[in-house]
């Protein structure tokens, strides 16, 4: 079985308007105290082999070189060169010396939080980085050989332009990457966004800016395979895949997530309790219902839907059995169809009407 | 006790003049209940009445009080319902007494329903002993109130008391000023039984039980006793009064307030302001001012589950078995399912009803716009009660429609008289009268449609008068006016449980506003939905809610799956609140959306 590997760096160097993950701002001696604690954590959970790993945050590229390289050295004995090894990167954060570091300890992907091509807007959101931040990055990654890089895109946040959106995407093109995240901004509570009251997008016009770049993404090779995930043929997460396909995936430091066979859990963001090594804050038992319908939530994102032997394999049911109040309607209204053995939802722009449907299965 | 040392007497006021207030204290002071027993406003014992602020049961309690004469009273204190809706209800407990007295805010003088509660009062010869409450307010004006109630109502203030029923200072010379200002029962002991019911309610050990007040002769355990309007025969199982625990007697005398119960099973048997006689030596007239309960006010109601509609039967039953004044009968709705049509005494029990099923009986439910009765006269000659638009009979049958008007009165701050004029033409308001009531208020009179002001005019009459408004109506009978059905198609088909009469000259505007309302208020759907006005099948209104297009969670990775579900959850809680009316969801607010005359927010 795979299982997949995601280190959370809670430390940023500043807090973006839109951004509610776990971060704190980067203080040296606090950030030494967490990664002596993440050692701690390392040894004693993970004790097996991993698919892939995924180093996010926060900001990962704003810990200081040799805090950096004590991360990479604790997780390099579960890396080999076959595996996909991720970090994301703050474009203002990454240099020489980084990627140098970044290369050494294997890492072979690269996911760059672009966001727009357009200066004025970064600094609408809080971003701290130009987009010559971007470029330079790319051209550091390359020189260093790690052209598996990804770029996120933010659409639909206050004040943008449709003009300035086209610019971004056509910018995001030029720099040829192999993959790309494409996100509307959602105003979670807890943002600044969310204090300031920012008000949603348009709906339709959210919709045109997506299928704008859905387009231009696909005349550029790079297919969605997800709600808002694009990639060459071959260059698909794989880690996140592991999400998406709801296998396992051990999170490991202040705010990760994880889930080992019916049992998920959040860990704490707590620096105090996790140096205590209190690690995990809440475990969920899940039920077969619980994880058959987050099965069906994470899977209906991938263009290519759910396997239906699969769903049967790890299940013992079939899925037409276990949705059978709800499916039905769903099958005949065309929202959801079957194709090669994959159930598929037909418009991922409206996959919550789908899976709000679906939640009607164990109301009774 | 000889009945000069009784006092039969209510508490009127306003709203939130602090009546209640009053209440309590009296009872505290005369040791009735003692403060450790208090509980606010002990006299609203539904907990709905307590948050809103309003008596919708009526109680009564006897109270003993050794006044500075040295000699010991006894005082029914009987309560009334606070509010317009129940006014004949308020009628019959005051007709129960002797005397009221009137609470008047010291910081806001008269009110519209200070007014009309004096009015009634006057109509049953009762004395009124005037007090102004709420003097320990640092914006109080006890003098211009003072002067007020001189002026507008003509009482005598010279000695008024003030007070705060809040701190309890000036309560005591409130107790001296009922057993000096406020006369003793009038009637003739020796005569035959007349007792007058004001209120009652179901028990189910007992039946019916009766709120009393004896005004001729005396009645006993055991005697065989007739309901003159019911015609109705019982013998009398038990007699007590409340003090306001529940005490037994063997007999009620003259002067008495108390109840009665005789194992009568339903209430609809025991009419408010019915009278009760003996059998054996019977009173020849009823009490005067008796008067059969009408609803004035009908709406749907559906379980958004239609598979919960023998639950909502069930509430129902229970609830009526306590509130007479409800009725309900089964309805079909091609829209809607299986539901009932309920008739209440006005907007106000509407929504208490609605709340206490939802809130006690846990029933989710979908409420039709309310509607009044029309008068349909066919061409063939017949006459059609119609309380449902729905049911309205096609107007090549229809001669003329005839539709209830109210006189409704509102006091009104000079800046505002403007705004509330404006208010009331647009709600088809016929100008009446002006009256001067001091240096800054107004009293506006208006004939207007019943319809029009049991829908959002009394909000809006707040909301244009900064809350200075006030308002009371009475029904002054039917008029003949020019109506018509405004049907709602929505996704091509009529919406039966939308339909709405509207007037002709208005309907247009009223297509168009509904419409635009409801797009609003309609979740967009995978498809493209029309929604139109029509009336006679002519469409009179359009507009479309385009399809939707996006609805999906830009990001959900692992450490997601919680949260994003919860979100999930909260969208299909949302939508179990709607109701499926073919493939589109409609929820609660675009059936009283029907009724909104907003059409510029």
């Amino acid at each position: 079985m795979t299982k997949a590997l995601y280190v959370h760096v809670p430390f940023c160097a500043h807090i973006c308007y839109y951004c509610d993950f776990c971060h704190s701002i980067y203080q040296k001696d606090r950030a030494h105290r967490w990664l002596e604690a993440f050692k701690r954590e390392f040894k004693e959970r993970v004790d097996d082999e991993v698919s892939t790993i995924y180093i996010g945050g926060g900001t990962p590229t704003a810990l200081d070189d040799d805090l950096l390289e004590e991360l990479l050295k604790t997780l390099a004995c579960v890396h080999d060169p076959d595996k996909e090894y991720t970090i994301e990167i703050n474009p203002e954060t990454l240099n020489a010396k980084k990627v140098e570091l970044l290369k050494r300890y294997g890492i072979n992907r690269a996911s760059i939080g672009m966001i727009s091509s357009n200066d004025k807007e970064l600094a609408s959101l809080g971003r701290r980085h130009s987009f010559s931040d971007v470029t330079r990055t790319v051209e550091l990654l390359k020189r260093y050989g790690i052209d598996n890089y990804s770029l996120d895109i933010l659409y639909s946040f206050p004040g943008e332009t449709f003009e300035n959106y086209k610019k971004t995407i056509a910018e995001a093109l030029a720099l040829r990457p192999k993959h790309l995240s494409l996100y509307s901004l959602t105003i979670e509570e807890g943002t600044l966004f969310y204090k300031r009251g920012v008000e949603h997008f348009d709906e339709d016009e959210e919709a045109d800016y997506y299928e704008y770049a859905k387009k231009a993404f696909e005349e550029n090779g790079l297919l969605q395979y997800e709600v808002s995930n694009f990639a060459l043929k071959g260059y698909e997460s794989k880690h996140n895949l592991v999400y998406w396909h709801y296998e396992d995936f051990i999170g490991l430091s202040m705010g990760a997530s994880g889930k080992i066979g019916a049992m998920r859990y959040d860990n704490t963001r707590d620096l105090i309790e996790y140096e205590k090594g209190h690690y995990i804050k809440e475990r969920l038992d899940l039920k077969k219902e619980d994880m058959m319908y987050e099965y069906l939530m994470m899977g209906l994102r991938l263009n290519d839907g759910i396997s239906l032997s699969d769903f049967e394999k790890r299940f013992d049911t079939s899925v037409f059995e276990a949705y059978k109040k709800t499916l039905p309607s769903l099958l005949e209204s065309g929202s959801v169809k079957v194709i090669d053995g994959h159930l598929i939802a037909s418009d991922l722009e409206i996959l919550n009407t789908i899976l709000v449907d679906l939640l009607d299965q164990d109301s009774e | 006790m000889d009945s000069k040392h009784i006092r039969n007497f209510s508490i009127i006021a306003h709203i939130d003049h602090g009546k209640s207030t009053l209440a309590d204290r009296i009872l505290e002071m005369t040791g009735t209940v003692s403060k450790r027993e208090m509980q606010d406003q002990i006299l609203d014992s539904l907990d709905l009445e307590r948050e809103r602020g309003i008596t919708i049961k009526l109680n009564a309690v006897e109270l003993h009080y050794r006044a500075k004469d040295g000699e010991d009273y006894i005082f029914h204190l009987i309560d009334t319902p606070g509010h317009v809706d129940f006014s004949y209800e308020v009628s019959r407990s005051l007709a129960a007494c002797d005397g009221a007295i009137l609470v008047v805010d010291a910081t806001q003088g008269i009110e519209a329903q200070t007014l009309a509660n004096v009015y009634l009062a006057l109509d049953n010869d009762l004395e009124i002993l005037p007090v102004i409450n709420k003097i320990d307010l640092p914006n109080a004006d006890p003098d211009r109130v003072k002067k007020e109630i001189e002026d507008v109502i003509g009482l005598d203030c010279s000695d008024i008391p003030l007070i705060s029923a809040k701190t309890g200072e000036g309560v005591d010379d409130v107790l001296e000023g009922i057993v000096k200002r406020l006369p003793a029962p009038s009637g003739d002991p020796k005569a035959p039984l007349k007792a007058l019911i004001f209120d009652s309610y179901y028990d189910a050990y007992r039946g019916v039980v009766a709120s009393i007040c004896i005004k001729e002769g005396s009645l006993r355990v055991g005697d065989e006793v007739e309901f003159m309007q019911t015609k109705k025969r019982y013998e009398v199982v038990e007699l007590g009064i409340k003090n306001p625990k529940e005490v037994k007697r063997e007999v009620l005398e003259f002067g008495e307030v108390g109840y009665v119960a005789c194992s009568i099973k339903s209430i609809r048997d025991v009419e408010v302001g019915d009278t009760i006689t003996n059998v054996a030596s019977p009173a020849s007239e009823p009490l005067a001012g008796y008067r059969k309960m009408n609803p004035m006010v009908y709406c749907g109601l559906y379980p958004t589950d239609n598979a919960r509609y023998n639950d909502l039967r069930d509430a129902l039953e229970k609830l009526q078995l306590n509130d007479s004044s409800l009725t309900y009968e089964a309805e079909t709705s091609k829209a809607l399912g299986f539901g009932f049509r309920l008739g209440f005494l006005g907007l106000l029990h509407m929504e208490v009803i609605e709340e206490r099923l939802e809130r006690e009986y846990n029933l989710e439910l979908i409420a039709t716009a309310p509607s009044v009765v029309y008068h349909v006269h066919k061409t063939d000659g017949t006459i059609l009660e119609i309380d449902n638009p729905a049911l309205m009979p096609d107007s090549t049958m229809i001669e003329y429609i005839e539709e209830p008007y109210v006189k409704a009165s509102i006091m009104v701050p000079n800046e505002y008289i403007g705004a509330i004029m404006e208010l009331s033409q647009n709600k088809r308001g016929i100008y009446k009268d002006m009256q001067y009531i001091d240096d800054n208020r107004n009293q506006l009179i208006y004939e207007m449609p019943l319809s029009e002001v049991i829908f959002e005019y009394f909000d809006k009459l707040k909301s244009v008068s900064k809350g200075y408004a006030s308002l009371d109506y009475e029904l002054i009978g039917y008029r003949k006016s020019d109506l018509v059905k405004m049907d709602i198609l929505i996704n091509s088909e009529v919406v039966d449980a939308l339909s709405v009469i509207v007037h002709r000259d208005f309907a247009y505007k009223r297509g168009q506003a509904i419409t635009v309302k409801l797009k609003e208020l309609l979740p967009r759907q995978q498809f493209e939905i029309p929604i139109q006005a029509a009336i006679n099948k002519k469409i009179i209104a359009r507009t479309n809610i385009k399809s939707l297009r996006k609805n999906v969670l830009a990001k959900c990775y692992g450490g997601d799956i919680t949260r994003k579900k919860k979100l999930l959850e909260k969208q299909k809680e949302g939508k179990k609140r709607m109701k499926a009316v073919g493939s589109v969801s409609i929820p609660q607010e675009a059936f009283m959306a029907v009724l909104s005359m907003d059409d510029d927010d």
